[in-house]
């Protein structure tokens, strides 16, 4: 298993070193120009998340899977290492961003108390919402394929957030303050919530892989 | 004699394309060539004894154990090799290496070198594969395959697109693989002048059935082609021919014992029967059965 995992991590180093490089570029854009951090943490996490549609992509092009399993490698074996990738890119991704970050508040010392709380509360949500976008892709990229996830990728956000927005902004704020006990738990169990969600989707992958007929 | 691969009525369905009960055995030290045409069922026969597909129906054993979808252990001792390199070509043969280490309990570093160093490649092993000729690309896939000493080597239509000399390479590896008795290959091929060089055994696959599974000195020694007219061709019995077809000007008929047709039909023409025209006459001609 830990081939496997070499292998995607190969595949996608060009990815992962350009990434790196946007995100300098960002953190120190946004922090000169006195941006909140959390906006590039945010956009971030679904840049990572959506490198495990790439390396299924990468595999189907080289019809890696196939040979795969010719491996001494049985099919969870298969599912647990592209779940164990997603999980190392956002902790690893995420490290990486919070050390830029304070770098660059560091150095052009706008480091605050109120600054770093912000940031590493943006980060454990943006860190949730990269669990829970990553594990929905796999599942679906064994039923659909790398091209047809990345658009129903697209949908699976964008349609619960334009939903999100459109509610939000017809909301009577007051019934907020309300609920505001129930909304900061699920605040604070938002990066819980996800590992849990991760678990499940892991399980449903696995189901859904010893069904199929490889033959890509 | 000690069998590496048995399957045994290997069924699967799709659609309107039925693998039907496929049955071969492969013994050690010997190569089994695996012959059709195209959407024969070849590629499908593998990939059902690989697991890779699910079968319908059949069994499949390697070493005497169940070789299942899982069966961790078993892949250890199998070698695959299909028609194109299953890396992305941003990739390298170094970190390739890299990659099977951590996948096979038995890699072996120093057979991978020797290997890339004996098919050349030595001096690319930090190049990107989308550098590599075909050639050089089937050449890695064979290295890769044969670096965790394998005992059975399951090749799918590899030499497609290469020049004779890689050709000629691939074939003498594969003849060193199985000098000992304790290794075995199975090549899947619609080029049959490869099988002639170097399998012992042919099965003959059409339409997902089997017609044929012999020695293939079976076939290439005694099989023959009588070539006749019309008047000669009513004087053969069906007990003597195995099929026919009617050409132009002649009927061709093929025997499965070339010297007792020639002291027969001293008119006719009897020549030998490659591989090639005796699928075309399975496929295309009339079979007697």
């Amino acid at each position: 298993m830990k081939g496997l995992i070499r292998k995607d991590l190969y595949n996608l180093s060009k990815n992962i070193r350009l990434m790196l490089g946007m995100t300098v570029l960002f953190a120190v854009a946004f922090t000169a120009a006195g941006m909140e951090s959390a906006s590039y943490v945010v956009m971030w996490g679904m840049l990572l998340s959506m490198q495990v549609v790439t390396s299924f992509a990468l595999d189907e092009m080289s019809k890696w899977t196939s040979f795969a399993m010719t491996m001494p490698v049985t099919r969870r074996e298969y599912i647990r290492a592209k779940f164990l990738l997603h999980l190392l890119l956002v902790a690893g991704g995420y490290l990486v961003v919070l050390a830029i970050c304070f770098l660059c508040m560091a150095v052009l010392r706008t480091m605050t108390v109120a600054a770093v709380l912000n940031l590493m509360v943006a980060t454990l949500l943006s860190m949730a919402m990269a669990l829970f976008a990553g594990s929905i892709s796999i599942p679906l990229l064994l039923k659909f394929g790398a091209e047809r996830t990345r658009i129903l990728s697209i949908l699976l956000f964008v349609v619960p957030v334009c939903v999100g927005i459109s509610l939000f902004s017809s909301f009577d704020l007051t019934v907020l303050q309300n609920a505001r006990r129930y909304l900061l738990f699920f605040f604070y169990a938002a990066p819980v919530l996800a590992l849990v969600w991760e678990w499940g989707m892991y399980m449903l992958s696995c189901w859904l892989f010893e069904r199929t007929d490889v033959t890509a | 004699m000690r069998f590496l691969l048995q399957v045994q009525d290997l069924t699967r369905s799709y659609g309107n394309f039925v693998l039907d009960h496929v049955s071969l055995s492969i013994p050690g030290g010997t190569i089994m060539g695996l012959v059709g045409e195209n959407g024969a069922g070849k590629t499908t026969t593998i990939r059902a004894i690989l697991g890779l597909i699910r079968r319908d129906f059949g069994t499949v054993t390697f070493c005497g154990e169940p070789l299942v979808t899982d069966s961790k252990a078993l892949k250890e001792d199998i070698g695959v090799v299909f028609d194109t390199i299953a890396f992305y070509d941003g990739l390298t043969p170094e970190q390739i290496g890299h990659i099977c280490r951590g996948c096979y309990h038995n890699w072996d570093d120093g057979q991978y070198q020797t290997l890339l160093t004996r098919f050349g490649l030595d001096g690319v092993r930090k190049k990107k594969l989308k550098t590599f000729s075909r050639g050089m690309k089937m050449k890695l896939s064979i290295a890769t395959a044969l670096s965790h000493h394998p005992k059975l080597l399951l090749l799918d239509e590899p030499t497609g697109g290469l020049d004779p000399v890689v050709r000629d390479d691939l074939l003498e590896l594969l003849l060193d693989f199985v000098k000992d008795e304790e290794h075995a290959v199975l090549l899947s091929s619609h080029i049959t002048t490869d099988l002639e060089k170097i399998a012992d055994y042919v099965t003959f696959l059409h339409d997902g059935r089997m017609l044929l599974s012999r020695p293939k000195d079976e076939l290439v020694e005694q099989y023959g082609i009588v070539r006749c007219g019309e008047e000669q061709f009513e004087k053969i019995s069906s007990a003597e021919m195995l099929a026919w077809r009617k050409q132009a000007y002649a009927w061709e008929v093929l025997v499965a014992d070339r010297e007792q047709a020639r002291r027969r039909f001293q008119d006719a023409v009897i020549d030998r029967a490659t591989l090639d025209e005796i699928l075309l006459f399975y496929v295309k001609g009339e079979v007697v059965s």
